[in-house]
């Protein structure tokens, strides 16, 4: 298992079965399927059952659009810690879908990063191997500010003080 | 000049923070130097042959002198007592320890500068023409929305792995002096009919291995929606810009592969769902952020001018350097001063400590305090009374800085090649050197005229050799240093990319090919042409002629 760190209250006590294509999946079984997976079978959980679907870099989130009821989470990739599509991802599933569940970052998930996916609506991390957990939380507070209203701008009548009340972080 | 407050001060001290506990992971081991190296990048940290590097945004080329003293600081305690400015409003330290990196940034942020992302795959220092707020041709002055952008692309969570490097300039004068055409956005200020502010933005222009003039994404941006568009921009590129191969990674590369209409219909369909969000700036974010810039108090022109008109008709030399170094203002009875930094056995763009200091101190006995960092590696005092042009032309040919050679075909830029890049092929600091020896007559480089020479250390084009009336590339060929010649580039508002004239030449024999070229230049030329203007109309063949005859 790897060592998971989540904030915002997100829960992520599941053990999930992340599904390969072709991966019979018994029907109580946590299970995040591709996105490709989850289109094809017309895109909707069945009631009562906890389900995720993954996202490849290149994926397009808006194919989610309409997509997501029954969807407890929604896990983005990081094949390597250079990549950068999976922050424009998370911003589109909650900016615009709306989407209220889990985004898990999983991949290359160092310490250092974990602070910029928070302010784009990550609020579960796997840590990629190594990576110490005390060193994961404090790199999540080095800053209580920023200058983007990201996903937490302040009330204001002006960009400059919507960022001074709002927590950027 | 923008003024921290509490917030800004906050921020950059919450990142020092952050990076000199990374600095210790790394020192310690913790972190191996592939997880270290986007860290330090995002810091302005390089590691070059010999050294680590460290580069310091000039945010829109703009410098106090309290700030240009704590870098003669900064050189001297932690250097070898000399700063490089960069093409691209930097300054570079290239001998400082890793160790001390943190407490540099410090000293530097209790001056209000810092290196946040002046290097790595994020948005870079925004810069802007130098003469910002003077020029007498501006339509609006482009600081205030430089810093607006400045903040907005500060550590933006989304947009800090972004496929490659990302460059922004702004204009706002009626001639671009910001090289807006070669960068991934480019923003021109305009007024519309109504007299109402907004942005003509071209996107995808830039240097490299594959040089591209921008395109026009959209004639005219409303004021508002400055930010909003540069995200969907900016989204646009993160989400579909090449990762594959980091020499098709700009954007330059996917506006080509889509074409500049499907571009601008992406970046359409993402902008109408930012337009309304809380990026929307207001009158109020506008004004306030002007009001960061006001006009200093220019005092009435001072009527008596016999000394500078005596001067001018009996000193050649002052004659010479008022003619060429000194620019109208759009304030009566005050002149803009370019202050050259070619000076003839000294690297290009190079300034030691002290004379950083001696700089700082004419900034406030002849002007504001305040100093401009070109993107020719050169620097101006804006605002000096045209009466005391006389003393201050005395004081800065006392220390080596009146050499009146703007514009002119010694005014080289050439960037630190194999002395210092780790990434060079070949050198460019020498063949700049025995090039400016070779043109160190001023009479003729004042009859050559206005002639902009370029040299760069490998293909990266540091030194936009390929928008250089002269462009010089230096490459490796079977372990040897060849150096190639482009002729008809320009960066301002015809920009055009250089051509290859043919074969690559040794090194020592590039000053002769200069020569040869500008003969062929002189021999072919109407009247005042300028050399861009011959070379337009009488092609290469005749400058082929001289070089490979
Ligand atoms: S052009 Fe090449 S050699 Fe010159 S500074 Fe850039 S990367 Fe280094």
């Amino acid at each position: 298992m790897p060592e998971i760190v989540a904030i915002n209250g997100a829960k992520p006590g599941t053990d999930w079965l992340f599904a390969e294509d072709d991966e019979v999946v018994a029907p109580d079984r946590p299970a995040v399927f591709s996105l490709s997976r989850w289109l094809e079978a017309g895109g909707r959980g069945d009631a009562g059952l906890l389900r995720g679907v993954r996202l490849d870099p290149a994926d397009d989130p808006a194919l989610l659009t309409g997509r997501l009821d029954g969807v407890a989470m929604v896990a983005l990739h990081f094949p390597d810690l250079n990549e950068g599509r999976p922050y424009s991802q998370a911003r589109f599933l909650r900016a615009e879908l709306g989407f209220g569940g889990e985004i898990r970052a999983r991949g290359a998930v160092l310490a250092d990063q974990l602070l910029f996916m928070a302010r784009c609506g990550f609020d579960v991390f796997e840590l990629a191997p190594g990576v110490d957990r005390q060193v994961a939380l404090s790199a999540l507070s080095a800053f209580d500010i920023a200058y983007q209203p990201a996903l937490a701008a302040g009330n204001g009548d002006t960009l400059y003080n919507r960022l001074r009340a709002g927590r950027g972080a | 000049m923008y003024r921290y407050d509490e917030f800004d001060h906050r921020l950059l001290s919450q990142r020092i923070g952050q990076f000199r506990d990374q600095v210790a992971r790394r020192l310690s081991g913790q972190l191996d130097e592939d997880a270290f190296r986007p860290l330090r990048l995002r810091n302005g940290v390089y590691l070059q042959l010999n050294a680590y590097m460290l580069r310091v945004n000039i945010p829109y080329g703009l410098l106090s002198s309290r700030q240009l003293r704590r870098l003669a600081d900064i050189a001297e305690r932690y250097d070898r007592g000399y700063g490089h400015f960069s093409t691209r409003q930097n300054i570079q330290f290239n001998w400082p320890r890793l160790v001390d990196i943190p407490d540099m940034l410090a000293e530097l942020a209790e001056v209000e500068m810092h290196a946040m992302q002046s290097s790595g795959n994020c948005i870079r220092n925004i810069t802007a023409d130098h003469l910002a707020g003077i020029a007498a041709d501006e339509v609006a002055d482009p600081r205030p929305y430089c810093e607006i952008i400045r903040q907005w692309s500060t550590l933006h969570p989304e947009f800090s792995f972004l496929p490659r490097k990302f460059k922004i300039a702004v204009s706002g004068a009626a001639r671009d002096r910001a090289a807006v055409h070669v960068h991934d956005i480019g923003i021109r200020i305009r007024r519309n009919e109504a007299g109402e502010i907004g942005f003509h933005i071209l996107v995808g222009g830039g240097l490299g291995r594959t040089p591209v003039i921008g395109k026009t994404l959209r004639e005219f941006l409303p004021e508002a929606d400055l930010l909003s568009y540069l995200e969907a921009v900016l989204r646009v590129y993160n989400r579909y810009g090449r990762r594959d191969n980091k020499y098709k990674a700009r954007i330059k590369i996917l506006v080509n592969d889509l074409g500049i209409g499907a571009f601008a219909a992406l970046v359409e369909e993402e902008w109408q769902r930012l337009r309304h969000s809380a990026l929307r700036l207001g009158p109020a974010d506008i004004e306030r952020m002007k009001a960061h810039f006001p006009r200093p108090d220019y005092l009435p022109p001072v009527n008596d001018t016999s000394e500078y008109e005596a001067l001018r008709r009996d000193d050649p030399a002052f004659d010479r350097w008022a003619e060429n170094a000194v620019f109208s203002h759009r304030q009566p009875g005050y002149g803009i001063v370019m202050v050259s930094l070619k000076r003839s056995g000294r690297p290009t763009g190079d300034m030691r400590a002290d004379e950083m200091r001696a700089l700082a101190r004419l900034a406030e006995e002849y002007g504001f305090g305040e100093i401009r960092v070109t993107h020719r590696q050169n620097l101006v005092l804006p605002d000096v009374p045209l009466h005391r042009l006389p003393s201050l032309w005395r004081e800065l040919t006392a220390l080596d800085l009146a050499m009146p050679n703007h514009g002119l075909l010694s005014d080289i830029i050439a960037c630190p090649g194999m002395d210092y890049c780790a990434l060079a092929t070949a050198r460019s600091i020498p063949v700049a050197q025995a090039i400016a020896e070779r043109f160190d007559d001023l009479d003729y480089l004042h009859d050559i005229g206005d002639l902009s020479l370029n040299i760069s250390g490998c293909i990266n084009s540091c030194a936009h050799h390929n928008v250089a009336n002269i462009g010089i590339l230096g490459v490796d060929k079977r372990g040897q240093e060849v150096y190639q010649i482009t002729l008809g580039g320009s960066s301002g508002d015809d920009a055009a990319i250089g051509k290859r004239i043919g074969p690559a030449l040794p090194a020592e024999d590039v000053p002769a090919a200069i020569e040869g070229i500008v003969e062929a230049f002189l021999a072919e030329r109407e009247g005042d042409e300028r050399f861009i203007d011959t070379y337009r109309r009488v092609g290469d063949q005749p400058f082929k002629e001289r070089v490979y005859a």
